[in-house]
């Protein structure tokens, strides 16, 4: 059966299955509720100013200053040095690179909930369906770890043969390169072992990955490898300057070139480039909100590309121009660096 | 937006006498589609009148302007959608819902096991994917319907639905396992 007449099919079940719901039940309610909240807001206006004089006594304003709509901005004290931040599991997750260990940030509050502790050291994050993955090399044992993100444990390790760098999950894989070992390694999620090595050759460091291509950044070699999951095969190399990062998202793969200052943007039908100028030394990127940010080294800026012209509509000034960013539908994430912090900032709608 | 099936309206005004001019008919106009809409994106039968309820409490208090806009329909399905997909909101109506779970039976009927499994292999896509999939199948919008709806240019919804269309058919072959 076809894609459309599936979908047919359960838009009709859906339909048939809202037949009972009576429009008429709640309309009475609303007034209600609406006159409950009103008083509920009230109320809570009323201690939110409290809060809010009590914190301005007690708190010391250092706001950035901000080029474009940007309201609202938080800095949240995680572990010593982080380097890496990703979002997922309902939560924000901070790699500390000195302590060996994640943070785990509750949206909601702003608030640390949970220090994991991952004694073989935290290379880079990503998040999965139910576990975030980091790995280490701490005394000669280099591991991929998975950490459970309900329970907010170590739950498994997996031995490979050299340190970790990059990692990207997918449905069924998490993929991880080795700087050292010139290594991409495809470790089964579900059995938590190594199901495949891919001789990738040269020094890669990032990668990402779908379910119909893993992309990997090579900076030192001035590579960007595309290797097929069906096969674990390298199946095409492009030449890019220095890319520092790689993305995937809006139908394309984004990748910035820190030595020519500009951001690659890869059609993955055809593995053709397109390139856009951005300002500075673009070295970390990430996809969301309906568009491209890009993080530069020398003038700490995040730079919003707007995927319909592929020009730069935004600039904004961050503490940071050396670590690394995530994008979610509202906010804005990036590692301070130097510091023990993470910077939050609001997207404008 | 699409012409839709109109649930037959009886007098709003007596139902809940004091609303404002227009509400009533827009609420019950607008209700049960938009109950479908929350339903399919967030996969909770329970809570779904209760998302929908929020889009129009909020369609309610700002009626003023809502009531003014062209397309109201597209306002209130907004919020919907968000709310549907963002996991801290829907969790908050969630735990509302858990709060008085014994005190309401959920007026919504439970799905065959084939729409059960395409509307989660559609919720499995990323949000706005998810949501411009669910708008292209479940409201049968056009992509400018669609774009008005997520407030966002017609070239990113037609994106997110080829992206989306074509992962949910490399999931077909699972769904059509699964019915088996």
């Amino acid at each position: 059966m076809s894609l459309d007449a599936h979908a047919r099919r359960a838009a009709a079940a859906l339909h048939d299955s809202a037949e009972t719901v009576d429009p008429f039940g709640r309309l009475g309610n609303l007034q209600r509720v609406a006159r409950r909240r009103a008083q509920a807001q009230v109320v809570l206006a009323f201690v939110l100013l409290l809060a809010l004089v009590v914190a301005g006594v007690l708190a010391v304003r250092n706001d950035l200053e901000v080029v474009g709509p940007l309201p609202s901005r938080a800095t949240i004290t995680v572990g010593r040095q982080p380097t890496t931040v990703v979002i997922g599991q309902g939560a924000v997750w901070v790699a500390n690179k000195l302590d060996n260990s994640l943070s785990r940030i509750d949206p909601q509050t702003n608030r640390v909930v949970a220090t994991i502790a991952a004694s073989d050291g935290v290379a880079d994050l990503a998040v999965g369906r139910d576990a975030v993955w980091t790995g280490g090399d701490r005394r000669g044992v280099a591991r991929v770890v998975r950490i459970d993100s309900r329970a907010n444990r170590v739950v498994a390790t997996v031995p490979v043969t050299h340190q970790p760098a990059g990692l990207a999950v997918t449905d069924d894989a998490v993929w991880v390169t080795s700087f050292v070992g010139g290594t991409l390694w495809r470790i089964d999620s579900q059995s938590n072992t190594v199901a495949a090595t891919v001789p990738i050759g040269g020094r890669p460091v990032q990668v990402a990955a779908d379910d119909r291509a893993v992309w990997v950044a090579c900076p030192q070699d001035n590579l960007i490898l595309r290797i097929d999951p069906q096969t674990n095969r390298v199946v095409a190399t492009l030449r890019v300057a220095q890319p520092q990062d790689v993305a995937l998202g809006l139908g394309s793969v984004w990748v910035p070139s820190e030595r020519s200052g500009t951001v690659l943007r890869i059609d993955p039908r055809t593995n053709s480039a397109t390139s856009m100028r951005v300002a500075g030394k673009p070295n970390a990127i990430a996809v969301g909100a309906d568009a491209v940010w890009v993080q530069n080294s020398d003038r700490r800026t995040v730079q919003r590309i707007d995927p319909q012209t592929d020009a730069v509509t935004a600039t904004v000034p961050v503490a940071s121009g050396l670590s690394g960013l995530a994008v979610d539908d509202q906010w804005l994430w990036t590692v301070d660096f130097p510091g023990d912090t993470v910077t939050r900032l609001r997207i404008p709608e | 937006m699409a012409a839709r099936e109109v649930p037959p309206i009886g007098d709003a005004e007596d139902q809940a006498p004091g609303l404002p001019g227009g509400f009533g008919h827009f609420y019950l106009h607008e209700y049960r589609g938009v109950v479908e809409l929350a339903y399919a994106l967030s996969g909770n039968r329970a809570g779904a009148e209760d998302i929908a309820q929020e889009a129009f409490l909020r369609a309610y208090r700002d009626w003023q302007r809502v009531g003014r806009y062209r397309y109201p329909g597209a306002w209130v399905r907004r919020v919907a959608v968000n709310l549907a997909t963002s996991a801290v909101r829907r969790r908050l109506i969630e735990a509302r819902v858990l709060a008085r779970f014994w005190a309401r039976e959920p007026a919504l009927a439970e799905l065959p096991a084939s729409g059960a499994d395409f509307w989660r292999a559609v919720r499995s896509l990323p949000r706005r994917q998810a949501q411009a999939v669910a708008l292209h199948y479940l409201e049968d919008l056009s992509v400018a319907d669609i774009a008005r709806v997520l407030g966002c240019a017609e070239g990113t919804v037609k994106a997110h639905l080829h992206t989306g269309r074509e992962a949910l058919a490399r999931r077909l072959p699972l769904i059509e396992e699964a019915e088996a």
